[in-house]
């Protein structure tokens, strides 16, 4: 999946108070590819992968899908969209600690509408990836942040999406955590071919990367291989 | 995502606050209650009418009373010509019926019998055997209405001197049970023209329950009254009666309306046909339980907002979960749907255990009121609860929670993922 980003611009608040998140920001990042988000705080990332993965609309310029503009798209397409195409790692776990591991794992596919025993099937296999099996029972809320963090790759691997986004993914982790979660990320991007899309401040992170594009206020300052 | 699973969430998602689950599902719960008892007394109610006066059993019986022009409380009408010919009723004298009216219904098209309806004045009763007398201001005529007989049987157009004894009278006059006093003789004594005291012969034929309405009404056949009113009245007062009972020879209720015509323009007369008679009992008992549905729904709509509260509280709370739903590909009407179900649940098991509780208080006031006040009304229970009652409870206050719901609902479904997301 090809996902291209023309002249994109994003623009927070009303009037007096206007912000711009994004000014004219434009790359393409190809199939099975690795790419890093790299800049300073308040310098774009998280909104610039908010546009990306249709979480968030873009005031001017296109983002496009395989050559397809995706703000053309319908509500309950894009829906489906990241929920089938595109797996998510947010900077703070989401995870519901009232919960089982399982039931967080199976969540992108209850939404989908997967019967329930496919559901816990697939759920289980990707407890498996992240080495959690012994854990498919326990209260979310009773895992250790290192575990957390597997749990949401887990439940962003469940679809088999095309697409992984993950916004600071080692960013509550300790080196040892971050190294394994970094791994896991990479041993799927090659064995499967998902493209990852890494916002991150960990240099070791980014150069791990195959490409690393870099933002400062708002705009694409240099883009590295 | 899948109804079944919108359902399981919702209920989970209700299970997870409990102390403020119930807080709000007690405020249904009393609207529940009180709207299940009410109907459950609109319908015992209903049903011992239904059984007292005859489930309108006797379509084609009409009653025929001379039309009333006049404002009965004649105050706005303008004064009129007095004319002797005219048999119109004003404020201080119901008109009546005679014989010459008796002849004009019978000649209308497919009348098979017109009968007087007389109430004959009468002092007293005895047992034939017995010198004791009861007093007893008035005897009726047989109305074809299904009485609800304790003993014996119905009246016939055939009938001579044939009583049907109401059960309030039995101890007085010394029957120890209803069946001992079918083919007693009883003498009713009654003052004649010049004021002297007669007595008359009869044979009980059947004895009727006591009913809510009256505790019981002398019911006589028509030889017998005639015979009275004759000697009673003589002359004129005997050929004047308060109304008609007018019997069509097809008895089906789809005619009903076309002979009620068709009576009203034979002259100037008022038609009332049973069905109309017990039609108007029955609104006066909806009337009563209509008005104290209405606490019950009053009730409801205070429950209501109750609900709207507990989930607006409950979005607030969940806003980053929704968020990260709504981010995985959840849609807007699922959003919406699963906030709505979520009250509808609140309505379901509110009314589901309010019904049980209503089902419990039911048995219990049934068992007290059948040994106290309701003692003698053997057919009459005070409260049912139907499946028809409990069906549209419990739609009626899912229908009110889903209402309640949608103002959550769609603040829920509204929320920006990112925003969301964004949250601390
Ligand atoms: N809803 C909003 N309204 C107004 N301004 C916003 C909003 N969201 C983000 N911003 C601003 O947009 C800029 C970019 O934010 P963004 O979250 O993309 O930064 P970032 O590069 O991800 O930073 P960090 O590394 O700290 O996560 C920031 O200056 C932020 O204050
Ligand atoms: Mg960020």
């Amino acid at each position: 999946m090809t996902l291209k980003a023309q002249l994109v611009t994003k623009v927070y608040g009303k009037k007096s108070n206007v912000f711009t998140a994004l000014k004219g920001v434009s790359f393409e990042i190809q199939d099975g590819e690795s790419v890093a988000i790299i800049g300073k705080s308040g310098s774009g990332k998280s909104t610039l992968m908010h546009v990306l993965a249709a979480l968030d609309h873009a005031d001017s310029g296109v983002v496009s899908l395989n050559g397809q503009d995706i703000s053309k798209f319908s509500p309950t397409k894009l829906d489906t969209l990241r929920n089938q195409q595109f797996g998510f790692i947010f900077q703070q776990f989401f995870l519901n600690g009232r919960e089982s591991v399982l039931e967080n794992v199976m969540l992108p596919l209850k939404i989908s509408g997967t019967p329930a025993r496919e559901r816990k099937e697939r759920a289980l296999y990707a407890l498996e990836q992240v080495d959690l099996s012994d854990k498919a029972k326990n209260k979310a809320a009773n895992l250790s942040g290192g575990q957390k963090q597997r749990v949401c790759i887990a439940r962003a691997l469940v679809t088999k999406p095309s697409i992984i986004f993950a916004d600071e993914p080692t960013g509550n982790l300790d080196s040892e955590n971050g190294k394994l979660v970094i791994n896991l990320l990479f041993d799927l991007n090659k064995a499967k071919g998902i493209t990852l899309i890494i916002v991150t401040h960990d240099i070791e992170l980014a150069r791990l990367c195959y490409r690393r594009l870099y933002m400062k206020d708002g705009k694409l300052a240099e883009i590295k291989r | 995502m899948k109804a079944f699973d919108i359902v399981r969430t919702a209920n989970r998602n209700l299970l997870r606050s409990k102390l403020r689950t119930s807080l709000t599902i007690s405020a249904i719960f009393i609207g529940a209650f009180t709207l299940t008892l009410t109907n459950a007394l609109g319908d015992g109610a209903q049903d011992y009418l239904n059984r007292q006066l005859g489930n309108v059993s006797a379509p084609g019986v009409f009653y025929v009373v001379p039309k009333l022009n006049d404002n009965l409380f004649a105050s706005n009408a303008e004064p009129k010509e007095y004319d002797p010919a005219k048999k119109e009723g004003n404020s201080f004298q119901t008109p009546s019926m005679t014989n010459d009216d008796l002849n004009i219904l019978k000649k209308v098209e497919g009348v098979e019998l017109v009968r007087p309806y007389r109430t004959v004045s009468t002092e007293y009763i005895r047992k034939g055997d017995q010198l004791n007398k009861l007093s007893l201001s008035a005897i009726n005529p047989y109305t074809s209405l299904n009485l609800d007989l304790a003993a014996g049987r119905l009246l016939k157009t055939e009938d001579k001197n044939a009583v049907i004894l109401p059960e309030n009278y039995l101890k007085p006059l010394g029957f120890a049970k209803p069946a001992d006093a079918v083919n007693a003789s009883i003498y009713l004594g009654y003052r004649s023209a010049v004021g002297k005291i007669e007595e008359y012969k009869a044979t009980v034929v059947g004895v009727m329950k006591k009913n809510l309405v009256t505790e019981g009404e002398f019911h006589v056949d028509d030889y017998m009254l005639q015979k009275i009113a004759q000697q009673q009245g003589g002359g004129r007062a005997a050929d004047q009666f308060a109304a008609a009972i007018v019997t069509f020879k097809d008895t089906v209720p789809e005619k009903e309306n076309e002979q009620k015509q068709r009576l009203g323009s034979a002259g100037s007369y008022s038609v009332l046909s049973l069905k109309e008679q017990v039609a108007t009992i029955n609104n006066v008992v909806s009337a009563i339980t209509t008005g104290l549905s209405l606490v019950g729904l009053i009730a409801l709509f205070a429950a209501s907002f109750g609900i709207i509260n507990t989930l607006l509280m409950s979005v607030y709370e969940r806003t980053k979960e929704i968020g990260l739903m709504k981010a995985l590909g959840m849609h807007r009407s699922s959003v919406f749907l699963l906030f709505a179900v979520e009250a509808m649940l609140v309505g379901f098991w509110g009314s589901i255990v309010a019904i049980a509780a209503a089902y419990g208080t039911s048995q219990f006031v049934n068992d007290w009121a059948a040994t106290s006040f309701l003692k003698d009304f053997e057919s009459f229970t005070l409260l049912i609860i139907t499946p028809t009652n409990v069906l549209s409870v419990i739609g009626l206050i899912m229908a009110i929670a889903f209402l309640a719901g949608t103002l959550p609902a769609i603040k829920a479904s509204r929320l920006n993922p990112i925003d969301a997301l964004r949250s601390e």
